[in-house]
């Protein structure tokens, strides 16, 4: 699936995207500095916001889901958020079950904890038939429990036909679950690999520079 | 000043049919105008509200003006529209309840428009985010703001209720406080007042001052309910 290359520029910022192929029952993880542009690339490719001169990157692309950075909870229950977009009540009481939302499935979404929330917004997203789902940062404020449930649910989903781009802070979880990784630095794709390629001969200075913090 | 409390105490125990007449044009008047505004004002509120264009700033700007309209104000421009001289003579609303409610509506609407506009337009952004991300419907992200907004369309209402019961300016122009007629606590109020009757006054004051503090507890608890929530 090929996404075009494309522009968006900010008063203060521009990104530019060259053009992607991402493959069915693949996970792409992007990584890179906070402020790079990866959750603009993403809400670019997801059609939610439009690229420069209101060019529909995806075109060509059947579905694009994306889950925000930002999720809201609707004023309604768990359960029923996720009803939002699941194809059946059978997929959405599985991912209930997998992402530990049994217990607070009937309670109203607007009061959960940060963590019972992002667990909730990734179910409702998994939850949708995409061909492509975007994950800006998914796990951000999970403990390790649930980001370890997480991740099964993502690659459960990308094993089923569905490819996955997940933006992440975590190099350790870009290990676990992504087939390559592409890094972002200052508005631009700079380097795309295999992911233990990337971790341990990256070609790019700034790539290295950027891992070096991880200790890698 | 005793005497004429226990005497409004007693008129309130056991109403004469003036103050009952007067109850009731004020409920006809300020439910009617609130509704009416509450349903243009949280149409027009959620639209200026949901998303972003040159023109709807310019609305936005000309509906804070209009909130600040001097009530009086209103009532001259509506006096010169449906007055003897007016273009709208014919209609013979002038001393009117329908006037009261229409000018009562131009008050309260763009009072309920600003409040729906700034509520809805903080959450209207991310509402909209994750609904195109979940590739939903845009019936559906309206059904969604508008299920997020219940309680400020709630406590929008009963701002402008409030409003409506306790304006006087506006509706002794247009409505003129004819006895059994158009005559509305506030108005009656004025006209004992200046009369020297107190009594009828005082029990109009003491059904008001009630009334508008029942309102005012409703939106502070929904209020807190609605910061709770969020
Ligand atoms: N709506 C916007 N208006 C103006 N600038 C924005 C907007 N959204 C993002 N930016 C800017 O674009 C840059 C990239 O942001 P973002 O894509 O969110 O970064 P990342 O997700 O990689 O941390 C930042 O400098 C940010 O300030
Ligand atoms: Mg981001």
């Amino acid at each position: 699936m090929l996404i075009k290359a494309f522009t968006k520029s900010y008063a203060e910022f521009k990104l530019t995207a060259r053009e992607m192929n991402y493959e069915s029952g693949k996970i792409y993880a992007f990584i890179g500095p906070n402020g790079c542009g990866k959750s603009t690339y993403a809400k670019c490719i997801a059609g939610v916001c439009a690229a420069d001169d209101g060019a529909v990157v995806s075109a060509d692309v059947a579905k694009i889901g994306y889950m925000s950075q930002a999720s809201f909870p609707f004023r309604m229950s768990v359960k029923k958020n996720i009803m939002l977009t699941a194809s059946s009540e059978e997929r959405a009481d599985t991912l209930i079950d997998k992402l530990g939302l049994a217990g607070i499935a009937s309670k109203n979404a607007k009061r959960l904890s940060g963590g019972q929330c992002a667990r909730m917004a990734l179910a409702r997203a998994l939850a949708g038939e995409f061909d492509i789902l975007v994950l800006d940062e998914p796990c951000a404020s999970m403990d390790m429990k649930s980001t370890l449930a997480s991740e099964e649910c993502i690659k459960e989903y990308a094993g089923s036909g569905h490819c996955i781009i997940i933006i992440t802070h975590s190099l350790a979880q870009a290990e676990r679950i992504a087939d390559e990784i592409i890094f972002m630095d200052g508005g631009e794709i700079v380097e795309r690999a295999y992911s233990s390629e990337l971790i341990n001969n990256a070609n790019d200075t700034r790539t290295r520079d950027f891992l070096e913090f991880f200790g890698k | 000043m005793k005497t004429s409390l226990i005497r409004a105490i007693n008129l309130i125990i056991s109403p004469t049919e003036e103050l009952l007449d007067i109850l009731g044009t004020t409920a006809k008047m300020s439910l009617s105008s609130s509704l009416i505004a509450l349903v243009i004002g949280v149409l027009i509120g959620i639209w200026l509200g949901s998303s972003k264009s040159k023109v709807k700033s310019v609305l936005i700007v000309i509906n804070r003006t209009l909130v600040g309209m001097p009530p009086v104000v209103c009532g001259l421009i509506l006096f010169m529209l449906f007055s003897g001289v007016g273009p709208f003579r014919h209609l013979q609303w002038m001393f009117s309840v329908q006037l009261m409610i229409l000018a009562q509506v131009l008050l309260i609407t763009p009072i309920v428009i600003s409040t729906m506009e700034t509520n809805i337009a903080e959450i209207a952004g991310p509402i909209k985010e994750n609904c195109r991300g979940l590739g939903l419907s845009k019936s559906q992200s309206l059904k969604l703001i508008l299920n997020e907004s219940v309680y400020f369309i709630f406590s929008s209402y009963l701002m402008a209720f409030s409003r409506a019961i306790a304006e006087v300016g506006a509706v002794s122009m247009v409505g003129g406080a004819i006895a059994w007629k158009t005559n509305v606590m506030t108005t009656a109020i004025m006209m004992y007042t200046n009369r020297g009757d107190f009594t009828l006054g005082v029990a109009l004051g003491i059904i008001l001052l009630i009334l508008s503090s029942i309102v005012n507890i409703a939106v502070t608890l929904i209020q807190r309910r609605l910061t709770n929530v969020n």
